[in-house]
């Protein structure tokens, strides 16, 4: 504050400034007071003051303290407004587009919603015709089976049956042969009867004259007996000799009579034999004719039976082979089914799921939609404090330090100051870590982007309780205790979230920053300021 | 001639006509006689079948069947008893010429009244044999004319 001039424009009560600081004077002139409160009142901070007029004007001095405290609370409040503004200029446009994106993945899970109800819908009906075609596959299958079995036995019948024919065409075979060698027996029996008839025949024909001859002699020897009856004694042995003529001729006559019968009856047998062998040849001729007809009809009989039996047998080749693949698909449909149903279920399941994440995800879009809002207040409340703080004229510096501070998680403020300069250095580290980190989840780095600087924040505050520990032991400080505690509660937990991420898994980054913010504000603000005095009272710094 | 009593033996030619066994004396046969051909006689009486030349002799041939009353015998072959009558020669046409037996005295009975429905005048009597009857024709009442089944003109 020992520049005489405003880097800033110059104002139209420039001549109460000027003359403050122009003239010095041994105490201050309550007008020149006045000026100075009216420009502090305007907002201009940017006054100038005789250094040695301050130590001797106690209304001056005290006016430069409050500019001096003023300077550096505005300083302060421009730069959180900066950083406000900007932060919240990012919180927006991260708000617009968590809740642009909200909106699109509820619409997204709204869609996979009716989606997924959809398909739960139709798995049910895919797996209710599944069931359906199982039902039919085992029915078919059963069928096949016993259309296997039955096929079997027409096999065996059609073996049984070609076997039988077989030995039809066998057997009529050789009666054809036999009922043709009986008709040419019969035909030879036929001519030999023939033969016997006519041998009859010419036997009659000579019993016939043997018989004329006898009838001729017996009437010549009547008509000698006649003669010698006629010749009275005379003839008496003449009669004799012709009653022995007679009797020879009526035994001739006899005989052939005899005969005669014999033949009679040899013709009547011929003739019936005759008759009975006509009988038979026609019979035989019948049979023939029959057998024939069986041989041809058996050899085609044979014929169909060997064609049906191999139709059979290549009908039961395929009836197995269908029987075969209905067997299998039916248990491909068994398992298809199974398969289906886990779907099914498993559908059900992704519906339900899908039906609370479209809940959640409604309710993330309400709460994306807040954030905005808040974010759209946010910027609008960093707007209205950069409006504010720009119409207060602050020193250049301050001005340029508050419009260019960077944003961070914590800023190292004099609250943090524990009144150990070897300490306070260690907790500034700590904070450029924890800043670090947090930038990097920012940048929205995973577990492992921000697992190395994790590792050094790790070690360096190691080292840094040690330092603590060792100068609270050498102070005799009594609230050690609790702050060893708190010391090995906190590196167990940093340790903790490093072993999770070198194990490759994951932790909640928003979980990771609230521990470290929190063990900023209350383990440095709270417990580590309370040894400040007690340090300091044993001299170490 | 043989009429009610035989007194001394006899042979008797046996013939058939029809299926009745008749007899002859063997006196009253010339001789039996096979005919191949008889001529028919013009305005002969019905029981004449005709005339045959034996030898040169004209022999008038009876139908013994229609004299009895039977019916006519078949044409063709025939066989005939010649029998002499008066000067000339009869032929009776039988069925069959059976055999010559002989008749021992009294063996000869009358014949009876109801004789096979025929005439019985033709018959003079019944020779009994051992399994059969021989009905005796009386030679002459056969040949006469006069005798016939028929009423007399």
């Amino acid at each position: 504050m020992n520049q005489v001039t405003s880097r800033t424009k110059p104002k139209p009560n420039g001549k109460s400034r000027t003359a403050a600081a122009s003239s010095p004077r041994a105490s201050t002139d309550v007008n020149e007071a006045i000026a100075l409160i009216k420009e502090i009142a305007k907002g201009n901070l940017v006054l100038n003051f005789d250094p040695d007029r301050l130590a001797k004007d106690p209304l001056l001095g005290a006016l430069h303290q409050m500019v001096e405290r003023l300077v550096v609370a505005f300083g302060e409040i421009l730069t959180s407004s900066t950083l406000i503004d900007r932060s919240s200029t990012t919180t927006n446009s991260t708000a617009k587009a968590l809740r642009d994106n909200a909106v699109a993945m509820q619409k997204t899970i709204s869609a996979a919603v009716s989606s997924t109800e959809e398909m739960r819908h139709n798995m049910n009906s895919v797996s209710a015709s599944t069931e359906e075609l199982n039902a039919n596959m085992q029915s078919i299958a059963s069928a096949a089976r016993q259309s296997n079995a039955n096929v079997d036995s027409v096999q065996v019948s059609i073996k049984e049956l070609t076997t039988a024919s077989r030995d039809i065409a066998e057997n009529t075979a050789r009666a054809t042969t036999i009922s043709k060698k009986a008709m040419a027996d019969v035909t030879s029996a036929l001519s030999l009867v023939s033969e016997l008839n006519d041998a009859a025949k010419a036997i009659d024909a000579v019993t016939a004259t043997i018989s004329e001859i006898s009838d001729q002699t017996k009437l010549l020897a009547l008509n000698a007996t006649i003669e010698a009856a006629r010749a009275g004694e005379m003839g008496k042995g003449f009669a004799v000799v012709a009653k022995e003529v007679k009797d020879l001729a009526s035994q001739t006559n006899a005989a052939t009579k005899g005969i005669q019968g014999k033949i009679g009856i040899i013709h009547e047998v011929a003739r019936r034999t005759s008759d009975a062998i006509r009988a038979i040849n026609d019979v035989m001729k019948a049979v023939n004719e029959a057998v024939t007809s069986i041989a041809a009809a058996a050899e085609e009989q044979s014929v169909t039976t060997d064609s049906i039996g191999q139709n059979v047998v290549s009908t039961t080749e395929r009836i197995k082979e269908m029987s075969n693949n209905v067997s299998e698909g039916a248990v491909a449909v068994q398992d298809v089914s199974k398969s289906i149903l886990d779907v099914t279920n498993l559908s059900s399941a992704v519906a339900q799921s899908m039906t609370s994440l479209n809940r959640n995800a409604l309710e993330v879009k309400a709460d994306t939609a807040a954030s905005y809002a808040q974010a759209l207040e946010v910027v609008s409340q960093g707007a209205d404090i950069k409006r504010t703080v720009a119409g207060i004229k602050l020193p250049s510096h301050v001005e340029n330090q508050g419009k260019n501070a960077t944003l961070q998680l914590c800023r190292f403020t004099e609250d943090f100051d524990v009144m150990s300069t070897t300490m306070n250095e260690d907790h500034k580290r700590i904070f450029g870590y924890i800043n670090t980190i947090h930038q990097r989840i920012k940048e929205k780095s995973d577990g492992a982007g921000i697992l190395p600087t994790l590792k050094e924040l790790g070690d360096f505050t190691q080292r840094h309780f040690q330092r603590e520990e060792e100068a609270m032991l050498a102070a005799n400080y009594a609230a050690y205790p609790q702050q060893k505690a708190a010391h090995t509660k906190l590196l167990a937990k940093v340790a903790e979230i490093i072993t999770t991420l070198d194990g490759g898994g994951e932790v909640d980054l928003l979980e990771v920053m609230t521990f470290l913010k929190d063990w900023l504000t209350t383990h440095i603000l709270v417990m580590d300021r309370e040894y400040g005095p007690t340090l300091r009272a044993h001299g170490i710094d | 001639m043989m009429g009610e009593s035989l007194t001394v033996a006899a042979d008797i030619v046996t013939f058939r006509v029809r299926d009745m066994l008749c007899g002859l004396d063997i006196v009253d046969v010339q001789e039996i006689k096979r005919i191949h051909q008889i001529t028919a006689v013009h305005r002969a009486p019905p029981e004449v079948r005709g005339v045959v030349n034996m030898r040169g002799r004209i022999v008038t041939i009876i139908d013994v069947r229609q004299k009895l009353g039977f019916e006519p015998a078949a044409s063709g072959p025939a066989l005939v008893i010649i029998v002499p009558h008066r000067e000339e020669l009869l032929g009776l046409l039988v069925d069959d010429v059976d055999d010559i037996v002989r008749a021992e005295p009294g063996s000869i009975a009358p014949a009876p009244d109801n004789l096979e429905g025929v005439e019985r005048e033709l018959f003079c009597g019944v020779l009994k044999l051992d399994q059969t009857l021989v009905a005796i024709l009386d030679r002459s009442r056969v040949v006469e004319r006069n005798v016939s089944t028929r009423p007399s003109p």
